[in-house]
């Protein structure tokens, strides 16, 4: 193996584990199926993921694990019974807390990498965070405490050996009856479809990874049909508190169009301005996603990434992702990406992702997942599995 | 002369010989017209769907494809058409269990009294559309009986020609506090109170 090569797998290597270290969670787009097109179903947050509402955790109990409930659903107005299977931990506070709901989220996680000539694995601890959201009169008041995995944190331009704390999200909002909302804090902004693969080119590769969250304003409007979302930010959060260098104003554009219960359409804009280590960038993309059938769930998301600094240039970035329900709480996944070069230092990139997740109790998510990376430009393959436990508590 | 009133007469009887003819040739032409204008039209091949709108934004559909009944143009009254049309509301199916529970159980109340279980639309009254040679774009009124709650629906009605008889497709909205149906809100996330029905059924003679 010649030292170029080495090097490439050796950066590959340092780049897939790096990606992989941790992640926000995020909501499940494949749930268009379930004629679900808005994450606040079953979210606190308007981007999704994080603490699952009461109406959320209802519903993968009922719904969504192969173990969960199929007796009479609890009488309108009433929480889950707060005993069975669902009953690990929640509620565990009773009422100590008012309206208060707090949750657990942890992943424990085996991430094993394949480069030319060799192969490493890790286990790691992604995710262990606690949760908590109390909503009430159109207010809500959301925020996470945690702990970010050692050399993930950012201070200064420099990767941190140690585990760190952070806050993923801590944000407020108001929403109106007749769909007006303003929330400001720090959150990930609405920008396309939130894929809960952290590490999709759409999400890695546009600033919508696991620490991208900003702090900033969003205005949103629900009108029929259509959902707009506008966000303006002074900058990433990560990058106001530890690393002032890549500090920059940003803002984000999403409008959604339900054309029927089961399709939707989405187009994103985003732009950030430039920062003393990174040029101009923006992007613009349009989705489409649509539930064939009860049990399947096809998204489609092509976005053209703009940079304009003369090491940048123009890359056009495509993610398909296919989900099916092959039996309750067993869904499959399978996820083409490629993110085409676009001069010095963006290479064409190809992906095959396979995923299977599996929901067998409720709150508790099993994911195993294969990734094959081709460095087309280097001709560098990289293939990942990752195996990891998911429980919302 | 004799020889020419013989002509003459016997042309006036061709005559009325041909008129009577062509007279029993047209009757018996029209008759089936006629026949089909009056006759019974099942309904079949139904689809029903209602789109609810979310109070967090976004829709789901329930459908269903029990529907039944018959209609009979009345030729008395040429907008008006008799008989009804029922839909089981037991078989509504939204895709989730605990919805479709709470839809039938909680806010349909399907189980309360005999009645509860179907919306039948009856005296239905077109606009726009000939009931005897019923085919493209007009509107229609109706008496809606959901609920245990009997309200007038309309909409617009689309009917075309198909192979064995028409397709008919309408809708309308409906106001779920008009018909006494509680306001469905659970566990933060409600459907608002107008919704939107779709039906699509053949009608064969």
């Amino acid at each position: 193996m010649s030292t170029t090569t080495r090097t490439l797998s050796f950066l590959s290597l340092f780049f897939v584990a790096m990606l992989w270290l941790a992640s926000a969670a995020s909501a499940e787009p494949m749930f268009l199926a379930k004629q679900y097109t808005r994450c606040t179903a079953c979210h606190y947050s308007a981007t999704g993921g994080g603490l699952l509402t009461p109406y959320g955790r209802l519903l993968s109990h009922r719904e969504l694990s192969t173990t969960g409930g199929t007796a009479a659903a609890p009488a309108a107005g009433e929480e889950d019974a707060p005993r069975g299977e669902q009953a690990f931990l929640y509620g565990a506070l009773g009422s100590a807390l008012g309206p208060v709901h707090l949750g657990l989220e942890l992943r424990p996680s085996h991430l094993r990498v394949g480069f030319p000539g060799g192969s490493t694995s890790m286990n790691l601890l992604m995710n262990a965070d606690l949760i908590g959201a109390v909503q009430k009169n159109g207010w809500t008041a959301y925020g996470s405490v945690g702990r970010e995995p050692p050399n993930s944190a950012i201070r200064d331009g420099r990767v941190l050996p140690d585990a760190a704390f952070i806050s993923y999200e801590h944000w407020v909002g108001y929403q109106t009856n007749d769909g007006f909302g303003i929330r400001a804090g720090r959150f990930l902004p609405a920008y396309g479809i939130g894929f809960s693969d952290h590490t999709a080119y759409s999400r890695v590769y546009l600033d919508l990874d696991r620490n991208d969250q900003v702090y900033g304003v969003e205005v949103s409007d629900t009108m029929g049909p259509s959902l707009l979302q506008v966000t303006v930010s002074p900058g990433k959060a990560e990058a106001i508190l530890h690393d002032s260098g890549r500090r920059g104003f940003s803002t984000f554009g999403r409008w959604q169009l339900d054309v029927t219960p089961r399709s939707a359409f989405v187009a994103s804009a985003s732009y950030r301005h430039a920062t003393d280590l990174d040029p101009k960038s923006g992007a613009i993309g349009g989705a489409y996603g649509f539930a064939p059938a009860p049990r399947v769930t096809v998204w489609t998301e092509i976005d053209a990434d703009l940079q304009t600094a003369g090491r940048g240039g123009r890359t056009w970035i495509a993610v398909n992702e296919t989900s099916v329900e092959v039996y309750r709480g067993l869904w499959l996944k399978f996820s083409p990406q490629l993110r085409t070069a676009g001069g010095p230092g963006f290479s064409e990139l190809r992906r095959l992702a396979f995923e299977a997740d599996l929901l067998p109790r409720t709150h508790w998510n099993l994911g195993l997942s294969y990734y094959h990376d081709h460095n087309h430009t280097f001709d560098v393959d990289t293939s990942t599995v990752l195996l990891q436990l998911h429980a919302y508590l | 002369m004799t020889c020419l009133r013989r002509a003459a007469t016997t042309l006036t009887a061709r005559r009325a010989t041909t008129v009577f003819l062509c007279g029993c040739v047209a009757v018996a032409l029209a008759w089936p017209v006629v026949a089909v204008a009056a006759a019974m039209w099942k309904a079949g091949q139904g689809d029903v769907r209602i789109t609810c709108p979310l109070t967090i934004g976004g829709n789901f559909q329930a459908k269903t494809t029990a529907l039944t009944g018959s209609l009979t143009t009345d030729s008395s009254h040429p907008s008006s058409v008799n008989g009804s049309l029922a839909v089981d509301l037991r078989t509504l199916d939204s895709g989730i269990n605990l919805r479709n529970d709470h839809l039938r159980e909680e806010y349909l109340e399907v189980d309360k009294a005999p009645g509860y279980d179907a919306a039948t639309l009856s005296q239905i009254e077109l606009r726009g559309l000939n009931p005897e040679a019923p085919e493209g774009k007009g509107s229609f009124t109706g008496s809606l009986m959901l609920h245990g709650t009997t309200r007038t629906v309309s909409g617009p009605v689309e009917v075309r020609k198909a192979a064995s008889g028409v397709r008919v497709k309408a809708s309308f909205p409906i106001n779920l506090s008009d018909f006494g149906i509680p306001e469905p809100r659970y566990l933060g996330v409600g459907v608002k109170n107008t919704v939107q029905v779709e039906v699509t059924f053949a009608a064969t003679p």
